[in-house]
């Protein structure tokens, strides 16, 4: 029974024994030819995919623009911790003028 | 300089007659080697049609660190691969329950033909590596030297691979044996 087996293990690993060298189709280089020279396009779909993704970065740009020009409005808490702060920095701990 | 590493400088000024030149001695290698990884006719005839594609347009990127023969066959091993993980990408080849593969190698004897979709069936299942190693010194029949050059290894690393596949692929056998059709 394991004789068997690895007799047709054997015979499928040297099934490609004795195998014909072919020859590809003769028009084929005519094909190779043809592709050759094709110019590569892009589609209408791929430059609407790209004008999209441009825009969309062009927007979160001008929106990250806006967002930095823009002034800080102080509240009256934002008032008194800076005054408090001020006022903590002004104790002469240790001595110095 | 050798004689084809100037035809193929040729080609990349744009000459076809030196490109036919190429084909002519080259197309047989490529589109045998090609149905040796994919056996299937039109599988190894696209296969065949994008390597001189990519030959014809990158003959002047070759530097010569190896034959043009080395190159080729590099250039073929790369596009059969991505072939396969191509077709793969569509369907999965399940080993255990015996799926058909799209086998259609006219050059197999009639008589090997079973064993032959058996063996590639197996070979399919492979790492990639070995895979390659096993078809290149196997199938292919290259010395160890040349296929270790092809695959930018070393020729240890290649016996190493050819043990591997060798035991795998034993392995992967023993199982479908009970699925084999008795002559």
């Amino acid at each position: 029974m394991k004789e068997e087996k690895n007799i047709w293990i054997d015979s499928v690993m040297n099934s490609h024994v004795g195998r014909e060298v072919l020859v590809p189709d003769s028009s084929l280089f005519d094909r190779i030819i043809l592709q050759t020279t094709k110019v590569k396009t892009i589609s209408l779909r791929q430059m609407g995919m790209v004008g999209i993704a441009a825009s969309v970065l062009l927007l979160i740009n001008v929106i990250a623009l806006q967002n930095i020009n823009t002034p800080t409005t102080w509240n009256a808490s934002d008032i008194a911790y800076e005054n408090e702060v001020q006022l903590i920095s002004d104790y002469n701990l240790y001595g110095y003028e | 300089m050798s004689e084809q590493h100037h035809i193929l400088r040729l080609i990349a000024e744009g000459n076809q007659l030196s490109f036919r030149q190429l084909y002519d001695l080259y197309n047989k290698l490529v589109y045998n080697t090609a149905l040796s990884f994919v056996p299937n006719v039109s599988s190894a005839e696209e296969i065949t049609q994008d390597v001189f594609t990519k030959i014809y347009r990158k003959a002047g990127s070759f530097k010569g660190g190896s034959t043009v023969k080395t190159w080729i066959f590099r250039i073929t091993v790369n596009t059969a691969l991505n072939q396969i993980k191509k077709n793969k990408k569509a369907r999965t080849i399940n080993l255990e329950t015996c799926e058909k593969i799209d086998f259609d190698h006219p050059g197999i004897l009639l008589e090997n033909r079973e064993d032959a979709v058996t063996l590639q069936r197996a070979i399919g299942s492979l790492p990639e590596t070995q895979r390659t190693a096993f078809v290149l010194c196997y199938i292919e029949d290259l010395p160890r030297l040349e296929a270790a050059s092809i695959m930018g290894v070393s020729l240890k690393a290649i016996e190493s691979l050819l043990q591997r596949a060798k035991g795998n692929l034993r392995k992967k056998l023993e199982k479908l044996y009970p699925h084999r059709r008795k002559k």
